[in-house]
């Protein structure tokens, strides 16, 4: 029954239940939210497997920069309702715009949080 | 398997009952707040008043149409009034508006406590020095219970007006014919049945509910089964209470009658 | 400050807790890591009380828990404080008696004034407005309802704050504010802080000790120098995840 098996086998199968049907496109929503360093890299793992071997397009969101900038071909910003930028990871993080800056750097001080739109 | 079945239902029931205890004997050690009991009667009963009041009436409607048909074939269509209004109160509105009620306030209640379960808000008020039996679950429970109790009463008294007016406009006995036939049939045993059931089917939708939803387990498919189980328990033993009144009542009224 | 010694907790057929034994001194910052669902929060739970052990010892702050009642616990909420995962605030209070729910439940003889001035000094600490306090939680952004929830358990000056996943599910800014509050209140407050944490970046930042649990049992104690250069397998390969950082913050040291 499913409040036996672990929480990180949970994750899987719910990955596993919505490849099933072997889409084009996936939707994931935070996939390794609250979730231990390793059980977090098998499920990128996974995610990135079956991207590559059924050729799917993965729309991911997630607060996990470290995985989304490996794992993403474009990463988006969104902020204030809309996309601030989309590129490539590596736009993303040589990016001037100090609102991006300040998300990516993970500083404490800086326009998003003097706007209070915490 | 069905000896499986047995014992959880035994357990659930145990449970409920001393959870029910314990919230008794922590209000009369400690109190509860009114404002906030008040609050709570006014969240649940006033805000099911409207559907309460339609129920009522169409129960009581329909058991005047029913029984007409009977009376009918018998050409005793005189005791209309009061056979119907005996029934209604005696059984079938009791048991019809609480299962409404155990679905709008019963469901809706240990919704409100499974989440606040699940997001660890009883947890938190533990933390910060407060009972949360005291604070959260009692002023619920009696909410609920004396909320269900007067929609309860509300209902059967709406329920006669709604077979009245059926009968007046619909089967051909006038509304005075109606109610005058009441006090023939309707003996206050059925009127003390009628006030009884009210009661304990309040005090068993609240004390459900209530243990059901501060019960609850990890997450929001923790609350689903909570409510889910809260409505199937409390229809359940809405009609076994049903049947064990009914019967002590029947009992009661040969006693005092042979 | 608070010891565990051979503390054994089961659920049902599960059997989460297997005689772990460990010690927290005071002042200290210890992150408890471990695999998700291993049971580092029923370890939190223990020792503020919301849980018992089956068998074995809790001592917080010389006193051993594993027996007393809500009342005698009490005393320990005074002075151990929880952060839980959800901000778990109540939703049909303003935040102002949110945050003064505790102090109110716990010190009742204190003048509203004193209750006033404490809310508000916890405000700044956590850069809350004094405007939110009039607010409902509904309205606020969950990083601010964590903040709140966060000023409701300091509200109370407690000597030991328990973290369960404080930044779980917040964005990199809020993540970092978190850490920070925790690591300035560690050092400028005295207070021991125990923090159960999948975030492997910020134990290596402002942990004193990791304590890494696995199958029940502590399985890897020591400072993060300690646990990166450890031979243990899993603690291993738990700290490498940490240094893996690509788009790392700055040493918040």
């Amino acid at each position: 029954m499913i409040h036996e098996i672990s929480g990180g086998m949970q994750k899987r199968l719910g990955i596993a239940r919505a490849l099933i049907l072997l889409p084009e496109a996936v939707l994931y929503d935070d996939p390794t939210a609250g979730l231990d360093p390793i059980t977090s890299r098998q499920i990128v793992d996974l995610i990135s497997a079956m991207k590559t071997r059924y050729h799917m397009t993965v729309l991911l969101v997630t607060n996990d920069l470290n995985r989304a900038f490996d794992l993403a071909t474009r990463v988006g910003f969104l902020y204030g309702g809309d996309f601030m930028k989309i590129g490539s990871p590596a736009e993303l993080a040589n990016s001037s715009i100090p609102e991006l800056q300040q998300f990516i750097r993970g500083d404490i001080e800086g326009p998003l949080t003097q706007k209070g739109l915490n | 398997m069905a000896i499986k079945i047995v014992v959880d239902l035994v357990r659930e029931t145990g449970a409920t009952i001393l959870f029910l205890l314990v919230v008794i004997r922590t209000v009369a050690r400690h109190g509860v707040s009114m404002s906030q009991v008040v609050d709570q009667i006014y969240v649940i009963g006033f805000r099911s008043l409207p559907t309460t009041i339609m129920a009522g009436s169409f129960v009581g409607a329909i058991m005047a149409i029913q029984i007409n048909l009977q009376l009918r074939d018998f050409g005793a269509q005189a005791f209309l009034g009061g056979l119907a209004t005996s029934v209604t109160i005696r059984n079938v509105g009791p048991v019809l508006i609480a299962f409404m009620l155990s679905g709008k306030v019963g469901a809706y209640t240990s919704a409100e406590l499974g989440t606040m379960r699940v997001t660890e808000q009883i947890d938190a008020i533990r933390c910060l020095g407060t009972d949360p039996i005291q604070y959260i679950i009692a002023p619920r429970m009696i909410g609920v219970v004396v909320s269900s109790f007067l929609l309860l009463i509300i209902g059967l008294m709406v329920g006669i007006g709604g077979g009245m007016a059926v009968s007046e406009y619909h089967l051909g006995i006038s509304a005075q014919n109606y109610i005058q036939n009441i006090p023939r049939l309707v003996s206050w045993s059925s009127v003390a049945t009628g006030i009884v059931k009210s009661f304990v089917f309040g005090v068993l939708i609240g004390a459900i509910a209530c243990y059901k939803g501060y019960s609850a387990s990890e997450g929001a498919a923790g609350v689903g089964r909570c409510v889910k189980r809260t409505a199937v328990e409390t229809l359940v033993s809405i009609i076994v209470a049903d049947f064990a009144i009914s019967s002590v009542s029947a009992f009661w009224h040969e006693l005092a009658f042979s | 400050m608070i010891e565990f010694k051979n503390v054994i907790k089961q659920f049902g057929e599960k059997q989460v807790l297997r005689g772990i034994s460990f010690t927290i001194n005071e002042g200290e910052i210890v992150f408890v890591i471990g695999k998700s669902g291993i049971g580092k929060s029923v370890i939190l739970k223990h020792i503020i009380g919301l849980m018992r052990p089956d068998s074995g010892e809790v001592w917080v702050e010389g006193q051993e828990l594993s027996h007393f009642s809500e009342r005698q616990l009490l005393a320990i909420r005074k002075r151990v404080g929880m952060v839980f995962q959800y901000p778990a605030l109540l939703d049909s209070l303003t935040i102002f008696d949110n945050i003064a729910f505790g102090i109110r439940a716990m010190t009742p003889e204190k003048a509203e004034g004193l209750v006033h001035q404490a809310v508000k000094e916890k405000l700044g600490l956590l850069n809350l407005h004094s405007d939110v306090l009039a607010r409902f939680p509904s309205e606020l952004s969950y990083g601010m309802q964590k903040r709140v929830s966060l000023a409701r358990t300091l509200v109370l000056n407690p000597s030991c704050l328990l973290f369960d996943e404080p930044t779980t599910g917040l964005d990199p800014v809020n993540t970092n504010t978190v850490n920070d509050l925790i690591l300035r209140l560690s050092r400028a407050l005295k207070v021991t802080s125990v923090v159960v944490s999948h975030d492997m970046h910020c134990a290596l930042q402002i942990a004193d000790r990791i304590l890494l649990l696995d199958q029940g049992v502590v399985v890897a104690d020591g400072t993060p120098a300690d646990m990166v250069y450890s031979e243990n397998q899993l603690a291993a390969q738990f700290m490498r995840e940490a240094k893996e950082k690509i788009y790392g913050n700055q040493d918040r040291r």
